[in-house]
């Protein structure tokens, strides 16, 4: 669960970091087949290493609050779990204009919220107005290209003019002012997910044009009232679990076990003793406990493992460093990619439960193409020459130095969990000339010292948990995204890949085929220029209690929150 | 009684203001920005939305503005809303608070039970092999970290041999505040937060214990022909345990610190925890809240200990 974390400190995480163990066999996401016919009945337990603060998916930006609300309020379509394309869910289809202005989602007629009441496109629209007049702004923008979103956030009108629900309220039609290729995949959400109208209007009424009200004080919040998910709330106490029970009313069919638990805990090492004891069913893991799990739970536990596409690891580098100028030249930026033995520091580092990339699209992605980029296979020999190539002369204590006569010594920094890759990284950089001083930071100073707005910095060892759309790179390599709060922390300004980019967000064309032919030439031009020295996807790793059946994890998760176990949540049982 | 009370509250009034100054200053001075980590990386967030997210909380204002509105609010029992639970600040503490006080009371009360007797043990028995043991162990609890003393209970009692369960206030389906199960969950806990104490009070208690048998007033009760037991339970237990109290608001001090450590080792939802977290995620209202609480009820324990003090000790009264 340190994902969930991750999440909630801006999807900015920390490379775990570990001791040299002997390399497991390469694996894909499985777990135990299923052993004998399912039997209904029993509960699970999943513990989380993080606090469920909030089950108002309108107000909270906390990830590991999605894990239980993911559950109870899905979004209009869901992401298949194998390629990450955006598929059925409560919306049977989704018709996009040729101009990208005008969305149209064709809503399931079978789905009922689990009090029976059926679901329709009123639902989706109060969720979005709510989301629009919520005090909280946190998912507000997502909807500020519907047509009439100032009007009715003003409350100069009583309902959203640019979303029209059908007569039947079986279709919902969208309109754009302007064309963002990636507003499917955000419209969906309706602000995280779909709220049951015929509660939450008692509370707020969104025919009301009187802004001092809004969702965000209604006692529902907190108390989900009916789900459209697999699960139905129960209980929560605060600090400790969220109680789920089984959903008779899931259109995709109840689920066979009783009762879902989210677990509340403190830290990993707490979540792998209540693994240990047996306290919970289901977990996930970093691969330095993976030996000493199995071992102590013997076959009590099993373990599943797969190479997930939302997140990896990467060291950046500070284009615009004035303590290290060298790092605005491209070929020192290849220098340090040639100059790291990066399939020996998977194996040391993450103990083989690893894929190496090389750029910033995972091999799942739908723009993946391997044609065309450099794999930087290690080679001392070619980065010195580089480094040579750029201007650097070796000095007489083994480090380079830079042609303004300073000597290449810069800081990499990096959180607590990427203190063993740091280490690593400056042994293999001092064998070709570059000295290092690694530095562990909390998350909140690295976060902090990186922001765009501060350039004294030189290296640091990061990872990001990415959205299956190709956009995700828009934040991180897009010049002008280097503001307070953005995400350019290398300060990388290349005017292509910014055109690129924003072409494959803004349009015109949207069509995934004219988006795959631009993200791939922004794939090959990052591989090229090397903002990132781009290290792993790390596995997804997870322990589960070997009585739990049908369990196994996918490259994408359903929701947002990184979940890759919970495609088929219905379909799990216990064994007796 | 009503006098001393309310001069010792009102004598609390500049250490409480001086408590709030350092921890605005400290959350304003800590780098990273609370609306970076709100936000997240979401790309449909633009400049102008974190601005206004900035603006709807106050974080744009000057500093003494934000502090000026702080001590207003604060002075109104407006604590503010949690920014990651969207909640009233105090509606969260008030979820936590008995928790870590049910944890704080249980280890105080486990210091004092295990603790007197030692320290008196030690004091009668000087220089044999209980005083030894008993001075040994004590500085051995004390040279250890709590987190260390924690993390070795969960491993070897929690994990291995099974006897106590590993985190947590109650088993799955159960969450009674006074009950068996309530009990067996805070053994762990309760047993490592009390070792501060039990580190502690023994060699203060041993070393009063020696002064006093060397008293006048100690000779005197022997020369009278007194038993040694007597002797010892009236005149020399009694007077050494009068020093014990001034020592009981510290402990609580140590104790209330020490729940940030224990609740993350026993996964315990408290206060401490809740603090950590909110510190971490840069939650300004929640952790100023949770630091002023915390510090009132320090205020009150040290006036508790000064009315104990006076109880036991009736020179002070008379004073």
């Amino acid at each position: 669960m340190r994902r969930i974390f991750a999440i909630a400190l801006a999807t900015f995480i920390v490379a775990t970091a570990c001791t040299s163990s002997t390399p497991p066999a390469t694996g894909t996401g499985s777990g135990a087949p299923a052993a004998g016919s399912p039997v209904a009945g029993g509960r699970i337990i999943y513990g989380i290493a993080a606090e469920i603060t909030g089950l108002q998916p309108l107000l909270s930006g906390v990830g590991a609050d999605e894990v239980v609300w993911g559950q109870l309020y899905p979004r209009l379509m869901q992401n298949n779990p194998d390629t990450g394309v955006l598929g059925p869910g409560l919306a049977e289809r989704l018709e996009q204009s040729a101009d990208g202005l005008t969305l149209t989602f064709h809503l399931r007629k079978d789905v009922k919220w689990s009090d029976g009441v059926p679901f329709t496109g009123e639902d989706y629209k109060y969720s979005v107005e709510a989301t629009i007049r919520a005090k909280a702004p946190i998912r507000k923008p997502v909807f500020s290209r519907v047509v009439g979103f100032q009007d009715y956030n003003e409350g100069k009108t009583d309902s959203l003019a640019g979303l029209q629900v059908s007569a039947d309220g079986m279709t919902v039609t969208i309109r754009l002012s302007s064309a963002l290729c990636t507003a499917a995949r955000s419209l969906v959400s309706a602000g995280g997910g779909v709220l049951p109208k015929h509660h939450f209007v008692k509370d707020w009424n969104n025919k009301t044009t009187d802004l001092t009200k809004s969702i965000d004080s209604s006692p529902l919040n907190n108390a989900p009232p009916a789900s459209l998910g697999p699960w139905v709330f129960k209980e929560w106490q605060k600090g400790v679990q969220v109680t789920l029970t089984k959903n008779p009313n899931y259109w995709r069919g109840a689920p066979l076990l009783d009762e879902y638990i989210v677990k509340s805990y403190a830290n990993d090492a707490a979540v792998k003793a209540a693994l240990l004891t047996g306290e919970i069913t289901f977990a996930y893991t970093i691969p330095t406990d993976v030996e000493e799990i199995q071992k102590t739970a013997g076959n009590k536990l099993a373990l599943s493992r797969a190479t997930v596409a939302s997140n990896y690891n990467y060291l950046g580098w500070n284009l615009k460093s004035p303590k290290a100028p060298w790092l605005a030249s491209k070929d020192v930026r290849q220098a340090l990619w040639y100059g790291l033995n990066v399939k020996a520091i998977i194996d040391k580092v993450q103990l083989g439960y690893a894929t190496q990339m090389f750029s910033h699209y995972p091999k799942q992605s739908f723009v993946y193409e391997p044609t065309g980029l450099k794999t930087y296979d290690f080679n001392p020999a070619t980065a010195k020459s580089l480094l040579e190539k750029a201007g650097a002369k070796m000095g007489a204590d083994g480090v380079y130095v830079w042609s303004n006569g300073q000597p290449m010594a810069m800081r990499l920094e990096g959180g607590q969990g990427a203190s063993a890759l740091m280490q690593v990284a400056t042994e293999q950089y001092k064998a070709i000339g570059i000295k290092i001083e690694p530095i562990v930071q909390t998350g909140p100073v690295l976060t902090a010292r990186l922001d765009p707005t501060q350039v004294d910095h030189e290296g640091h060892a990061g990872g990001w948990f990415i959205s299956p759309d190709p956009d995700s790179a828009w934040i991180f390599f897009n010049a002008a995204q280097q503001n307070k709060g953005n995400f350019n922390w290398v300060h990388y300004e290349n005017a292509d890949v910014t055109k690129l980019l924003d072409q494959g967000r803004f349009g015109p064309d949207c069509t995934d085929a004219t988006r795959k032919t631009l993200y791939q030439q922004v794939n090959k031009m990052l591989n090229e220029d090397a903002p990132y020295t781009w290290l792993w996807q790390p596995e997804s790793l997870m322990f589960h209690s070997t009585a739990l059946q049908g369990f196994s994890q996918k490259p994408y998760g359903l929701t947002t929150s990184g979940e890759t176990w919970d495609w088929n949540a219905e379909k799990l049982w216990l064994r007796k | 009684m009503g006098r001393f009370i309310a001069r010792r509250l009102v004598q609390a009034i500049p250490t409480i203001f001086g408590i709030m100054i350092i921890t605005f200053a400290l959350t304003r001075l800590s780098p990273s920005d609370p609306v970076t980590i709100m936000l997240g990386n979401n790309p449909d967030l633009t400049e102008e939305d974190r601005e206004e997210l900035r603006e709807k909380l106050g974080l744009n204002d000057p500093l003494p503005v934000q502090f000026v509105r702080y001590v207003g609010d604060t002075a109104r029992l407006d604590f503010g809303t949690s920014f990651r639970h969207n909640r009233p600040a105090i509606e969260v503490i008030g979820e936590r608070l008995p928790n870590s006080l049910q944890l704080s009371v249980a280890s105080l009360l486990l210091a004092i039970v295990v603790s007197v007797p030692l320290g008196l043990i030690a004091g009668v028995k000087r220089g044999r092999i209980a005083d030894q043991a008993i001075r040994g162990v004590s500085v051995l609890l004390h040279a250890v970290p709590l987190f260390f003393l924690g993390l070795l209970f969960v491993l070897v009692f929690g994990v291995g041999l099974g006897w106590f369960p590993v985190g947590s206030m109650n088993v799955i389906g159960e969450s009674c505040f006074f009950c068996w199960d309530r009990v067996w969950h805070m053994a762990g806990p309760v047993i490592i937060g009390a070792t501060g104490g039990i580190a502690f009070i023994p060699r203060v208690l041993r070393t009063e214990v020696l002064e006093i048998l060397g008293q006048d007033f100690v000779r005197t009760a022997r020369s009278k022909g007194l038993r040694e037991r007597v002797v010892l339970a009236r005149h020399v237990f009694r007077n050494a345990l009068i020093p014990i109290v001034t020592l009981f608001g510290g402990i609580l001090t140590i104790l209330l610190g020490g729940s940030v450590i224990i609740e993350q080792v026993f996964n315990w939802p408290g206060l401490g925890r809740l603090l950590f977290d909110a510190a971490n995620s840069k939650d300004y209202p929640l952790v100023q809240a949770s630091v002023l609480i915390g510090s009132l009820l320090l205020v009150v324990s040290y006036i508790l200990r000064d009315l104990a003090y006076a109880w036991v000790d009736p020179r002070i009264k008379a004073g």
